[in-house]
């Protein structure tokens, strides 16, 4: 289904929740979503790769020229580089938390003064590699990067897959959650 | 009545009187003491407790989800195989990043493991060797 916040704020951070069998969809849904807004979008992927991701995104006709992304899991999958990608960044391993931070306040220094989103994908793969106490931590250095910069952002998470406690201390640095599976469907025809 | 026995009774008496309160005092204080040390006791358990609690929710939460993520991920591989969507190069790293998740969950799960040796008291060598081996 499409995306429910049809009048998103630039500012405006979000947590989005969805079934795990919706989540490469929503992600697809989100980017053509702002795409038609005029956003540029910064992807950070832990679960799908970039060669993936592309792929995907050019089968639904979405346009790759203002999409940039952090790739955390290619370079650690392969293990070796990939070759190089003008709009994409390879992280060496997912855990790396340092090094996807330098890559992320880059990739957004390069964007500032535009209108700019950024799109997790997705909170639970990466739990498979950070405890959710660095998780947490993380999340909270990108928001504040975020709301320096008035830029945008939506992490998408896997419902009833985060323990209450994480799920309460995202919720403190998102302005909204949306729970995808909860918004009514539009009846079609 | 005599009174130098008297006072001598009196003096047996103070004597018995201050024995006995130091006795209550000692009494006291031992008590104190263990009572103290059963309330540290009690708070070392409820601490342990606490934590080993924390970690269970800790590795559910990284074990049970990214499994169903790892399942998600194959279902999305067949499929693409079945509808001849991808092409074996695409196919092949999908499967590496599903291996790589599995040895991280793998991982976690030996972590896990420790966790539960640390905490359990009573297990033999063999036992612990095999949870965490």
């Amino acid at each position: 289904m499409a995306f429910p916040i049809t009048d998103i704020r630039e500012d405006e951070i979000y947590l989005i929740m969805a079934l795990a069998a919706d989540i490469r969809n929503e992600n697809m849904e989100l980017i053509k979503m702002l795409l038609a807004k005029d956003y540029y979008v910064l992807v950070i992927t832990t679960n799908q790769p970039y060669d993936v991701l592309k792929k995907n995104y050019e089968k639904r006709g979405i346009a790759m020229e203002k999409v940039f992304i952090v790739d955390t899991i290619t370079k650690y999958a392969l293990g070796h580089d990939h070759e190089p990608v003008k709009n994409c960044r390879f992280i060496n391993n997912p855990a790396d938390m340092t090094s996807i931070g330098i890559a992320v306040t880059e990739s957004l220094s390069v964007l500032k003064g535009k209108k700019v989103s950024m799109l997790f994908d997705s909170v639970n793969s990466m739990l498979i590699y950070i405890s959710s106490q660095n998780i947490t931590k993380f999340i909270h250095f990108i928001t504040n990067k975020l709301r320096l910069l008035n830029f945008s952002g939506m992490f998408l998470a896997v419902e009833k897959g985060l323990d209450p406690d994480v799920l309460t201390q995202l919720t403190t640095f998102v302005d909204e959650v949306v729970d995808i599976d909860k918004i009514p469907q539009k009846e079609s025809g | 009545m005599d009174t130098g026995a008297t006072t001598e009774t009196v003096r047996d008496l103070e004597s018995l009187v201050a024995s006995l309160t130091e006795l209550i005092e000692v009494q006291e204080k031992v008590v104190s003491e263990q009572s103290e040390r059963l309330k540290q006791n009690e708070e070392a358990l409820r601490e342990s407790n606490d934590r080993f609690l924390v970690f269970i929710k800790e590795a559910a939460m990284r074990l049970k989800n990214p499994l169903e993520v790892v399942e998600e991920n194959l279902a999305i591989v067949v499929n693409d195989i079945e509808h001849s969507d991808s092409e074996p190069k695409t196919v092949s790293l999908q499967l590496r990043i599903q291996i790589k998740n599995l040895e991280q969950i793998r991982k976690n799960i030996i972590e896990l493991n420790q966790a539960i040796v640390d905490h359990s008291g009573e297990m033999s060598e063999a036992s612990k060797q095999f949870l965490t081996g």
